[in-house]
């Protein structure tokens, strides 16, 4: 037995933290005040460091990375409390198209050419992942589909050359490659919980080549979400740890009544309790990244489980963080505020705390 | 031990609830329904004052010599509960609840003269000028000085926190006059003039965007003597009693309660399959529950104390037990109502006010839009006025006599 990281695992590590570590407070304002709230030169940078590459397989010219590996970039981004959208614009639409296998979408994923959104989060339908209302119908010609329907939460819309539709064609779940130039797409724009942007989209009789779809089944998705799930989970090990590494130097800095306040019984217990969480979030996360990821519902609700207890112990951190950083920690200056919204973005991605338990309760 | 209402109690309440109906704008509403900060902007907030002053309601808890209306504590109650449900600003807190009460016990005759009709009217604006950058739970250690110097002192140093500052014309504060003294012997007073070339005001953004705290610098600035409130070396005393009116004396259950019926509102709109409604959930039914348990547990908590005061036992450090019960519980019915929006609630826009027309098309609710903003500034309510580890110190040393 060993938990150890391979030497190569190390690599991806210190590539990570070196790339996400350049952005302080005052470069994360300026990138999110841009056209998308993201730059795009750091998004080419992100896939000549090879961070894209290792979420295909070799097949697709990919560094054919395990979900270990991709957890350890995710765990280093949140480290680093990084505005990158690697989550959900790089390792999401990656992992679709690797399933699928579709060669020219992932290539121009890896080479950072192409900067795709996944259009799957649908109002009515709260956090069900099944396209109940977005729907695609064959046309006459027999060479393309008519695609129907809103989709909103579209994370990094903005700066999208292509969005990845969910859909169904009379009950039949499919992923439709679309450009985001497309007639009849409206889109609305608006920010996020961490300074990014999204969009409303609607789609109405968008007009679709009959390649366009994935070949991908509904139960193939799943298993995506699940991976992307392990990973948010991965993010939100390293934001929890940001945010306690930072609240442990501040209590030694800030002093009060003529001492630290870190020398206070009430403060240090706090943080033994965010310590003592961390370590389990920890465990949660390397028990799941060991599990058969072959086993469908069973594997899905694993990764929902581990979601749900470590989404719930990330908010607990932040809130402590938060409080034992005083007024500073309400303000846009500090990293804790940052780290507190992302956290929030992720454990809700896909279905929150109590959601993600009820599955796990239901099929574990 | 009884809860009835009189027909005089009846005869109020709807006399109230008359005038809030008639007087209430769809503006004022709207304004204060779509404000995610801690505090009423002043285009919203002072014309709602303007409508109590005419009333003679707007001071309404302060002793009658000053303005007071002499309400029981009923009254009061059935008010409070009143404004919640009709969705009624509030109308500058920190003129009215805090620097108000402080002249009517210890300011002069000329201070009261003075100031008291301006805070009334909404005339004056005010802000409070009492963390610094190195004090804040240890507020007695601040540094910020003032020397007299002929008819007037002298300030210098810096305040932070201080809630619309950008709106203020008057700052009043807790300075060190004499820094021999031991540390709480040596703070004063002091009611300070905003609109002056030695004070500068300078913006801090909250994480939720919201502009609503500043820091406030003082770089020989000044004040009259006479604008100094008790005596030198009695601002600790006076800096308590205002913490204490801070803390509590007010009702939080009423709005609190409000906010968790509009939580099952929307809970009955949002729809997770096979015909049920979130609000049918039974884990989302279990919270919201819980919630509604702690708020009515928290309003007779504060009925208590209302009812201790009126029978001549003043409020005392239980104010501080409110505080904790009531911000942590503010925070609990923020966690629910952002959550029910699912991703909807993760909107954040960086655009304010958000009550006007050249605000953002909310995605989805209205309420869904402003959910995230007003959860992110909600986190500060237990932090200001004392962080909740300040209130349990001081439960445990004055109430517990640990």
């Amino acid at each position: 037995m060993n938990f150890d990281l391979s030497e190569t695992q190390r690599l991806f590590q210190s590539t990570t933290e070196r790339f996400a570590s350049a952005v302080d407070v005052t470069k994360r304002h300026s990138i999110r005040s841009l056209n998308g709230g993201y730059a795009r030169d750091r998004w080419q940078e992100l896939a000549e460091l090879g961070l894209l590459s290792i979420g295909a397989s070799s097949a697709l010219d990919g560094l054919d990375g395990s979900l270990t590996d991709l957890s350890i970039i995710a765990e280093t981004l949140g480290l680093n409390n990084a505005l990158d959208p690697w989550l959900e614009n790089g390792a999401f639409p990656i992992r679709l198209g690797n399933v699928a296998a579709d060669e020219a979408l992932v290539s121009s994923l890896l080479d950072g050419s192409q900067l795709v959104s996944v259009a799957f989060a649908e109002k009515a339908s709260r956090y069900e992942l099944f396209p109940n209302n977005t729907h695609v119908t064959p046309l006459d010609d027999g060479s393309s589909y008519e695609l129907n329907g809103d989709k909103h939460f579209v994370q990094t819309a903005t700066l999208a050359d292509r969005f990845l539709v969910t859909a169904q064609q009379a009950g039949q779940f499919g992923i439709y490659s679309v450009a985001s130039d497309s007639k009849g797409i409206e889109t609305q724009h608006y920010r996020l919980a961490d300074g990014s942007q999204a969009a409303a989209i609607t789609f109405n009789q968008v007009k679709i080549s009959l390649d366009s779809r994935l070949n991908i089944t509904f139960e193939q998705f799943q298993d995506v979400i699940a991976e992307i799930n392990v990973l948010c989970c991965a993010e939100m090990l390293g934001l929890s740890q940001l945010l306690l590494n930072s609240t442990i130097s501040y209590v030694k800095e800030r002093e009060q009544f003529g001492v630290t306040i870190g020398s206070f019984q009430t403060i240090q217990h706090g943080l033994v309790d965010c310590y003592s969480e961390l370590e389990q979030m920890r465990s949660l996360l390397f028990r799941t990244l060991l599990l058969d990821t072959k086993t469908g519902v069973q594997w899905h609700a694993n990764a929902m489980g581990a979601k749900s207890f470590i989404g719930e112990r990330a908010d607990l951190i932040a809130r402590t963080a938060v409080q034992f950083h005083g007024a500073m920690g309400i303000t846009d200056e500090v990293a804790v505020g940052h780290a507190m919204k992302r956290i929030m973005l992720l454990s809700r991605l896909f279905g929150d705390t109590a959601n993600n338990l009820k599955q796990y309760a239901r099929n574990s | 031990m009884d809860m009835n209402l009189s027909a005089e109690d009846i005869e109020f309440r709807d006399e109230v609830r008359k005038f809030l109906d008639e007087n209430l704008t769809e503006t004022m509403r709207t304004g204060l329904a779509r404000t995610p900060g801690v505090f009423v902007e002043p285009d919203i907030s002072l014309a709602w004052h303007k409508v109590l002053y005419k009333k003679g309601w707007i001071t309404h808890g302060w002793p009658v010599e000053d303005g007071g209306m002499g309400w029981t504590p009923m009254q009061t109650y059935l008010y409070e509960k009143e404004v919640a449900l009709a969705g009624a600003p509030k109308p500058a807190p920190i003129s009215l609840q805090l620097i108000g009460p402080v002249l009517c016990k210890y300011g002069s005759a000329a201070q009261k003269e003075r100031f008291i009709p301006r805070i009334r009217s909404g005339e004056d604006f005010w802000c409070q000028g009492y963390s610094e950058p190195g004090s804040g739970s240890d507020l007695a250690s601040l540094s910020m000085r003032a020397v007299q110097d002929g008819d007037k002192y002298v300030l210098n140093g810096s305040k932070i926190w201080t809630t619309h500052a950008q709106h203020a014309n008057w700052i009043f504060c807790l300075v060190r006059t004499d820094s021999s003294a031991k540390k709480q012997a040596g703070i004063t007073f002091l009611l300070v003039p905003l609109d002056q070339p030695g004070i500068k005001v300078t913006p801090i953004l909250s994480m939720s965007g919201d502009h609503e705290v500043n820091q406030v610098f003082f770089d020989n600035a000044e004040t009259l003597l006479e604008n100094r409130v008790g005596e030198e070396g009695q601002g600790w005393e006076i800096a308590k009693f205002l913490l204490q009116n801070e803390r509590g004396g007010s009702c939080f259950a009423p709005k609190l309660l409000v906010n968790i019926s509009k939580i099952e509102k929307h809970a009955r709109n949002y729809m997770i399959g096979d015909g049920n409604s979130l609000r049918n959930d039974p884990d989302f039914e279990s919270r919201l529950a819980k919630l509604k348990l702690r708020a009515h547990a928290l309003e007779f908590t504060e009925l208590r104390i209302q009812a201790d005061i009126a029978n001549g036992r003043p409020a005392g450090p239980q104010t501080s037990l409110t505080k904790l019960m009531s911000s942590n519980l503010a925070q609990e019915v923020q966690t629910l109502h952002n959550d029910l929006f699912a991703y909807e609630g993760l909107q954040l826009p960086s655009e304010r006010p958000l009550y006007h027309d050249s605000a953002p098309t909310p995605i989805g609710s209205d309420a869904g839009q402003t959910s995230l903003a007003a959860y992110l500034n909600g986190r500060a309510s237990t932090i200001y006025g004392g962080s909740d580890q300040v209130q349990k110190n001081i439960v445990a040393k004055r109430i517990l006599q640990l």
